[in-house]
């Protein structure tokens, strides 16, 4: 007998499971929610939700390293993998950690398997992708194009700012090659833009509309015209009094969804223990790993949201693994999602069951995604699944200001420089979104401690210690080249089973280069980024070694790549079942009633940091979905 | 109320290790005293290092401070607590300085950073190294954010707006 109880089963709390369960129950659905994650975690309201923020807070404080998963517990029923782990490859140990890194370069990203996913230690830059993102293939000959298009997308891209909760300002959007319908008729994000920070502002007095000039080699010039906006973010301000909308319904008679237009001002969404905490961001200056006030969005807010309005439709089941899908022979749906339920964090005890519902989606991350996927053997007629994995290669370029501009302040970015986003140059190297950070040299070089390390351990102390901190630490600055990541098929997570974790889940296996499309990126960006030094008077004091996780060279110079967290394209969405794992709805080519939901589904990355594209994804599988429900 | 007078009311050590600690920090003694560490900071020490070695250490800080004028203190802190044992100025370190190696600077990142290190610059290895913040007050009180003229990063947050502005 098929025990169908609910309409659907997902898997994942993080943003994209928690958008779907949200519309779908506001729809009157009923839905499980599977999450990996510590049933303590999953503390929505109130005093449970307020003394899980203070243990995620208390185990930030007393991390040596903030590296983005430090407030927060790894399971070894449910690991997640560790930045601090990275190093090159060959020094790695493939029997510990959570990823087994076989390069030849470390991938050097993260994510949170937990309750609200990644979104626990996102940074919260919330960007639309741009319109030729979507058309590479057809406009540079690189990659692949999209099934849609940007105004396809766009819809669902503003109930994505509605459910974050993003600020921003439309008219500082000056992208290239976006267009007038980049942003509907008197668009405006629901809430003002976050304040661009003092640093933004003294690296602005000469960046800003910069012109470069620059031999790039080969009888080569390249000419351009820089170009800074501010960033749209994930984090709450004041709401914008032009704002239109209120919430997202399904409308039956059109079978789709719409945004709910409104009758009064936004209200920001504050803290899950208390509403009044978080309307604003107060500058921690910590959003990654972890916002202590909540004004930054996080993926709970969107199931809170679910819960407290339909308690009885959304059942949510804690500390349940999913390890593998039941496939009908026949029919090829998917009958079942077999879960391994561990009794605690410290024992590795645990009954098997299995959720079953009319729709599965998975939604745990293009890793945890791909690696279910393969080890129930779905999805796999295109043999593109584990495959085509990205993240923006980050190339990092610090540096010493010639007077204080006091990083270590506000939130890690305010400001970007956008110019390099889209360009006939994309036929040559990738493109590149380069945030101007706020925080130092924390990134590449763990200041503000390792600077105190350092001077103590060059024999300074008292007076002149101080002296010298203050006005080395006051100085630094920090950019990072976001480049665009091409897709590649070798690129790519795979299981083995000489490779599990303590309750038997495989780990992934991850193989990961850069291209040269890349490469060239990187060597075109340190160009760009000397010119812009060069005109603010700032030192460069950036160094890329052989010791550093990810580093190569090319064309007789060094580079170091780190990652962004961004990981993507493991099941990309396509309009051709030989070559993508889902249809332009995000349902699986090979089974009718699966539908996969997250950075997965990208088949490319763009140069925007991709959670907002894919809740507005989420928005658009979550309409298929009910589509396919209704009939 | 039983009051156990077999227990001094206050350690001696730790005027001396305040006193110290400033020239180290390059903070006054208030400032230290403000942040509410100086006697988790000492009980710190107690935990960490041997005492023989605390001993001497605050013996000769003692010493040092004696000296009163900042210009003298300041060589005989180079001299006794910086300087490394190898450097040809001082080929051969004294007995009683070798057990307190290192530990001026272990107590100026402690002020600074929060961070207990058994990192041994100094070129003597006996235990791999171990670096720990020391609790959640340290790493919010530590001297670093102040000296940067910003806030620890996750907590006492200067509110909405403040990184828009200059310090």
């Amino acid at each position: 007998m098929k025990d169908t109880e609910y309409d659907a089963v997902i898997v994942g709390s993080g943003v994209a499971g928690a958008i779907v369960a949200k519309t779908l129950t506001d729809d009157g659905k009923k839905v499980l929610l599977l999450d990996a994650g510590l049933e303590s975690g999953m503390a929505l309201e109130d005093d449970r939700a307020y003394q899980m923020q203070m243990s995620y807070l208390d185990r930030f404080y007393k991390a040596a390293a903030k590296a983005p998963n430090s407030p927060f517990p790894n399971l070894k029923n449910a690991p997640s993998s560790d930045v601090g782990e990275a190093m090159p490859v060959e020094m790695m140990d493939p029997n510990t950690g959570y990823f087994v890194q076989k390069g030849p370069l470390a991938f050097g990203s993260d994510n949170w398997v937990g309750p609200g996913g990644t979104t626990q230690h996102w940074l919260g830059t919330a960007l639309r992708m741009l319109p030729n993102d979507f058309q590479m293939q057809s406009m540079y000959s690189r990659a692949v194009d999209w099934p849609f298009k940007y105004l396809d997308l766009r819809p669902y891209y503003e109930m994505a700012e509605y459910e974050i909760g993003v600020a921003g300002e439309v008219k500082d959007q000056q992208l290239p090659n976006i267009g007038p319908d980049y942003f509907s008729d008197g668009y405006v994000f629901p809430m003002e833009k976050i304040p661009q920070s003092y640093l933004d502002y003294r690296m602005l007095a000469k960046t800003q509309d910069l012109p470069i000039d620059i031999d790039v080699g080969n009888g080569q010039r390249l000419k351009h015209t820089i170009r800074c906006c501010s960033t749209p973010q994930g984090r709450n301000s004041f709401p914008n009094k032009n704002y239109k909308f209120k919430g997202v319904t399904w409308d039956r008679q059109a079978r789709k969804l719409t945004l709910i237009a409104a009758d009064s001002t936004y209200q920001p969404v504050g803290s899950l223990w208390d509403d009044d905490i978080g309307q604003r961001c107060e500058g921690n200056a910590s959003c990654v790993p972890i916002c202590p006030v909540q004004a930054k969005y996080n993926a709970l807010k969107t199931i809170k949201r679910a819960k407290v309005r339909h308690p009885r439709l959304l059942d949510i089941q804690s500390q349940s693994v999913a390890y593998k899908l039941v496939i009908d022979p026949g029919s090829k749906k998917i009958d079942g999602v077999k879960f391994k339920r561990y009794d605690s964090e410290d024992k590795r005890t645990y009954t098997e069951g299995v959720a079953r519902g009319t729709i599965y989606v998975l939604a745990a991350s293009a890793i945890e995604n791909a690696k279910l996927l393969l080890a129930s053997g779905a999805a796999k007629s295109s043999d593109q699944v584990g495959r085509n994995l990205m993240d923006h290669m980050c190339f990092l370029t610090w540096g010493t200001f010639p007077e204080p501009v006091y990083p270590f302040r506000g939130p890690g970015s305010t400001t970007n420089i956008s110019s390099f986003r889209d360009g006939d140059f994309r036929s040559i190297h990738t493109a590149w979104i380069c945030p101007i950070d706020n925080w130092g040299w924390g990134w590449p070089s763990f200041s503000p401690g390792s600077n105190v390390t350092k001077a103590v351990m060059e024999g300074d102390f008292g007076q002149k210690l101080r002296q010298k901190l203050e006005h080395d630490l006051t100085r630094q600055v920090l950019l990072h080249f976001e480049c665009e990541q091409d897709p590649q098929p070798e690129n790519r997570v795979t299981i083995d089973s000489k490779y599990k974790d303590r309750i038997g889940n495989y780990r992934p296996v991850i193989h990961y280069d850069a291209s040269n499309y890349v490469k060239e990126a990187f060597r075109i960006a340190k160009l760009v980024s000397d010119q812009i030094f060069k005109v603010n008077g700032i030192t460069d004091r950036s160094s890329y070694t052989l010791d550093q996780a990810a580093y190569w060279e090319y064309q007789g110079n060094g580079y170091t790549s780190r990652g962004a967290g961004h990981i993507v394209g493991t099941h990309r969405l396509g309009s051709n079942p030989g070559t993508s794992v889902v249809d332009p709805e995000m349902r699986t080519w090979d089974h009718k009633n699966l539908f996969l939901a997250g950075c997965g589904n990208m088949p490319t990355l763009g140069t925007s940091n991709p959670t907002l594209t894919m809740a507005a994804l989420a928005f658009k599988s979550a309409e298929a979905i009910l589509k396919q429900l209704e009939g | 109320m039983v009051i156990n007078l077999t227990q001094p009311m206050s350690d001696p050590g730790l005027p001396v290790f305040r006193a110290i600690s400033s020239h180290l920090t390059g903070y006054s003694e208030v400032d230290l005293e403000g942040t509410g560490m100086l006697t988790d900071y000492f009980t710190t020490l107690m935990k960490e290092q041997d005492h023989e070695g605390i001993r001497l250490f605050l013996l000769k800080a003692e010493e040092i401070l004696r000296l009163h004028l900042s210009d003298a203190i300041e060589p005989a802190i180079i001299r006794h607590f910086i300087e490394l044992p190898a450097t040809a100025s001082r080929p051969n370190t004294p007995f009683d300085e070798i057990s307190y190696q290192g530990l001026a600077q272990r107590i100026t990142i402690l002020w600074y950073t929060g961070v207990w290190t058994t990192m041994n610059w100094l070129g003597k290895k006996s235990q791999p190294d171990r670096t720990a913040v020391i609790s959640a007050r340290a790493y919010q009180q530590g001297l670093i954010w102040l000296t940067a003229q910003t806030h620890p990063a996750g907590a006492k947050q200067p509110g909405y707006g403040s990184w828009s502005r200059k310090p």
